[in-house]
């Protein structure tokens, strides 16, 4: 018989404000829902609120029925009983939420339930075959290891081991895969699909990311505002009648069809043969092996590899940041005025300090100047990135993500860069915030002739930004090749993973 | 906003107990009832009564008096030696930040050395080659102290240096002034003005110790650690020689404490959670 996980008028509310209002659902057993909404529409809260895990300030109200079962009635001690084995969760961050002090087997007998002296070796065999179902070989080896000795996507992998160890009914995933690369995400995303009908279990999956659901969830829900907004089958969610939201989101899921775009012949930026070695040992693995690579006048190249392939320590060469260990960047093409280069980092609330007034902050690109000057090129660059000058006067804590973001790259453009290296700028963005800092990076590509380096993890942001791509792999440039050509006929085989993983979801945007 | 830090910091209990402190003092020599110096054998070791509302010591002179005028000598040599050290800290711990380099390492190892020996050994040093004094207090106390408050600083700034958002400002541009201004001194002032609180205190009643010993003010000339000593051969008879300057110190040295701990809570606890983030609203 299917089960149901149903919530009722669910509503969460800190003091007066209502953060989700009457939030009303079933999840059944067999099927996949993806709840879609951007960062701060409250759909983290509605798993928080089913599973009885609100912060202690914010009050919830209505009702959440498992199997008839009111869960919002029950005490902690009851819920113990189904929070991991009869729900279980995933997380963003499985690193974070994982004990660091504890092996993957610890955990995953915790999870079973099987406490006490004699009972893990009873249970060896359960915990191999789990971490076998979830594609970790060798289980025997993997299993005594700690969270951190794990790679991200290894993490995950061992995360889903865990939420599935109980054999649980429901599954909550909230953002599992949006830490992950575009290659790891496919995998996890299939993974967690054919588990989720393997083993008839209901899951409900939430994201910011349309992209990434679309060929997996059976069904979607649309949070914004804190309300339910839209909800359908997920083939017709690209259908143009649907709610404005809905359109919002997808939107920042297509990708865009673009002319090739006109660039100068000369080089602004090159890297000869540089590489870096941040060990003194010459035998140490290089960070970058030597690179040569030139960047033209108005072009967008996408740098694009997984974490520790050297993408960023290729971007922090090109900024100036450090020097190569051998090789050399060549900045001065126009006689002897070096190329200015401006870097936008990932993260929006670090590269402001939280002490000051944006407006402090941004006075550092202009100190030197005349107060009036300074008042007038900061009005002006405010002006470029499409930002209200009030801005100015509030602290970093205060704005958005994305807001924070914009003002980052007018800082950086109070410099009059002539490069603008983007090391996954937009990565901690939701997909709407961040499609909206790519159009303003090609907009000012277009009007100032900016030259773009966009590094990312997310071959989608690659796609929709870059006029040439580079793929770097374990330390080493591996392909460059322009865009299109790149998608048609990419010769490493990293780069042909890449274009696979986009391939599933450019497929099923065509087929809809 | 500093003017609304600054009066939750001063409209305090400890602020104003504090500033009667000083005042009360600085007025010694126009309020107290007595010469504080001024002997009368015939009225020696009294409790308090009206004509002596504190008592008198072994030599009849009058406790109320010489508790007073005692706070002049070492309120001032503990606020000159804080002071001293609050500056010369701060711009040795700066210095080291920003330099790196052997200038660190040679300020580490110093500042080790320093932190190994107890203050009051080295004070002692310095007391016995120079001789007892004003000045010599100063020095004695100042050239120890300084260290804590260069640690605090030199770590502080060291981490604010590193910091993502101070590696954005340097990249656009950025001077070592503009960063040291609007970056490290507002980050470092907090605690290090905390500390300077707790430190005056700590300095307070060391400098008490180095009179009690015999080694601090010569006199005629007393303070409240001078006091202590002359009063403690008499503690059974006339146990009021005692109590006042102890409770002169201690109430000093407390509501310093308490003032720094009130600082750290002003400048550190709410600044932090103002900037926490926000949940996005629009992009």
């Amino acid at each position: 018989m299917a089960k149901e996980l149903e919530f009722i008028d669910l509503s969460v509310s800190s003091g007066q404000k209502l953060l989700l209002s009457k939030a009303r659902g079933t999840l059944r057993s067999g099927e996949l829902v993806a709840v879609v909404g951007r960062s701060g529409s409250g759909k983290t809260l509605l798993t928080k609120a089913i599973m009885g895990l609100l912060p202690e300030q914010l009050q919830a109200e209505g009702q959440v029925l498992l199997d008839g079962q009111r869960l919002d009635q029950l005490g902690d001690k009851a819920m113990d009983q189904v929070r991991g084995r009869r729900i279980s969760m995933l997380f963003q961050q499985p690193k974070r939420v994982m004990n660091q002090r504890m092996t993957i087997r610890a955990h995953l007998l915790e999870a079973m339930g099987a406490h006490g002296w004699g009972k893990a070796r009873q249970h060896e065999h359960q915990v191999l075959a789990l971490l076998e179902e979830v594609g970790l070989f060798p289980a025997a080896q993997i299993a005594g290891k700690r969270p951190d000795q794990l790679s991200g996507g290894m993490a995950q992998r061992a995360m889903l081991a865990i939420a599935l160890a109980a054999d649980p009914e429901f599954i909550l995933a909230d953002e599992p895969t949006s830490s992950l690369d575009s290659i790891l995400k496919a995998e996890v995303l299939q993974l967690l699909r054919r588990k989720q009908q393997e083993r008839g279990v209901g899951v409900l999956f939430i994201t910011h990311d349309i992209a990434s659901i679309q060929h997996i969830a059976d069904r979607v829900v649309v949070v914004s505002d804190g309300q339910i907004v839209d909800q359908c089958p997920t083939a017709q969610i690209f259908s143009k009648d649907r709610h404005a939201k809905t359109r919002e989101l997808v939107d920042a899921a297509l990708p865009a069809l673009r002319e090739p775009r006109t660039r100068s012949s000369g080089c602004l930026l090159e890297a000869v043969e540089a590489s870096k070695n941040y060990t003194r040992r010459a035998r140490g693995q290089a960070a970058l092996k030597p690179t040569s690579l030139c960047l033209h006048g108005g072009q967008v190249l996408g740098v694009v590899g997984r974490s520790g392939s050297g993408k960023s320590t290729f971007a922090r060469l090109l900024a100036g940041l450090e020097q190569p260990t051998t090789g050399h960047i060549i900045t001065k093409h126009n006689g002897d005025v070096a190329t200015r280069v401006q870097v936008i980092a990932q993260e929006p609330y670090s590269s402001f300090d939280p002490r000051l007034a944006i407006r402090t902050s941004m006075s550092a690109a202009v100190h030197r100047l005349p107060v009036e000057q300074a008042r007038e090129r900061m009005t002006q660059a405010m002006t470029q990135v499409g930002l209200p000058e009030e801005l100015l006067e509030r602290r970093p804590g205060q704005c958005s993500g994305g807001q924070l973001q914009r003002l980052a790259i007018a800082r950086a453009l109070l410099t009059n860069p002539q490069v603008l290296i983007c090391d996954e700028s937009t990565s901690a963005l939701d997909s709407v915030a961040q499609r909206h800092i790519l159009d303003l990076l090609l907009e000012l590509r277009d009007r100032m002739g900016l030259s773009l380096v966009v590094i990312s993890h997310d071959m989608d942001v690659i796609r929709y930004a870059s006029d040439d791509v580079a793929v770097f792999y374990e330390g080493e440039l591996v392909e460059h090749r322009p865009l299109n050509d790149f998608l048609a006929h990419a010769e490493h085989q990293h780069s042909k993973d890449l274009v696979a993983a986009l391939d599933i979801t450019a497929a099923a945007t065509a087929a809809s | 906003m500093a003017k609304k830090t600054a009066s939750r910091i001063l409209l305090s209990a400890p602020a104003f107990i504090l500033l009667a402190v000083v005042i009360v003092t600085i007025a010694a020599p126009l309020i107290s009832p007595y010469d504080p110096d001024a002997q009368s054998l015939a009225d020696r070791l009294q409790g308090p009564n009206l004509v002596h509302l504190l008592g008198t010591d072994a030599l009849g002179r009058d406790t109320l008096s010489r508790v007073l005028h005692g706070g002049q000598f070492s309120l001032s040599v503990a606020l000159i030696t804080t002071l001293f050290s609050l500056l010369v800290g701060t711009i040795l711990g700066l210095l080291s930040a920003l330099r790196g380099g052997w200038l660190d390492e040679i300020f580490l190892r110093v500042n080790d050395l320093l932190l190994a020996l107890p203050e009051i050994v080295i004070a002692l040093l310095i007391i016995a080659v120079m001789g007892p004094g004003f000045f010599t207090m100063v020095l004695s106390v100042g050239v120890v102290a300084w260290t804590p408050t260069a640690r605090l600083v030199r770590s502080m700034a060291a981490q604010v240096l590193s910091t993502h958002h101070v590696e954005a400002s340097k990249h656009v541009g950025a001077s070592r002034w503009f960063i040291l201004r609007h970056h490290v001194l507002p980050f470092v002032a907090g605690p290090v003005l905390a500390q300077a609180a707790l430190r005056f205190g700590l300095l307070l009643v060391l400098l008490g110790s180095l009179s009690y010993l015999g080694i601090g003010v010569q006199p005629p000339q007393s303070d409240w650690g001078s006091m202590l000593a002359e009063a403690q051969p008499h503690a059974i008879r006339s146990p009021w020689g005692l109590i006042a300057p102890g409770a002169a110190i201690f109430l000093v040295s407390f509501c310093v404490t308490l003032l720094g701990n009130r600082i750290t809570h002003v400048l550190g606890g709410d600044d932090v959670l103002d900037s926490e983030p926000k949940a996005e609203i629009h992009g």
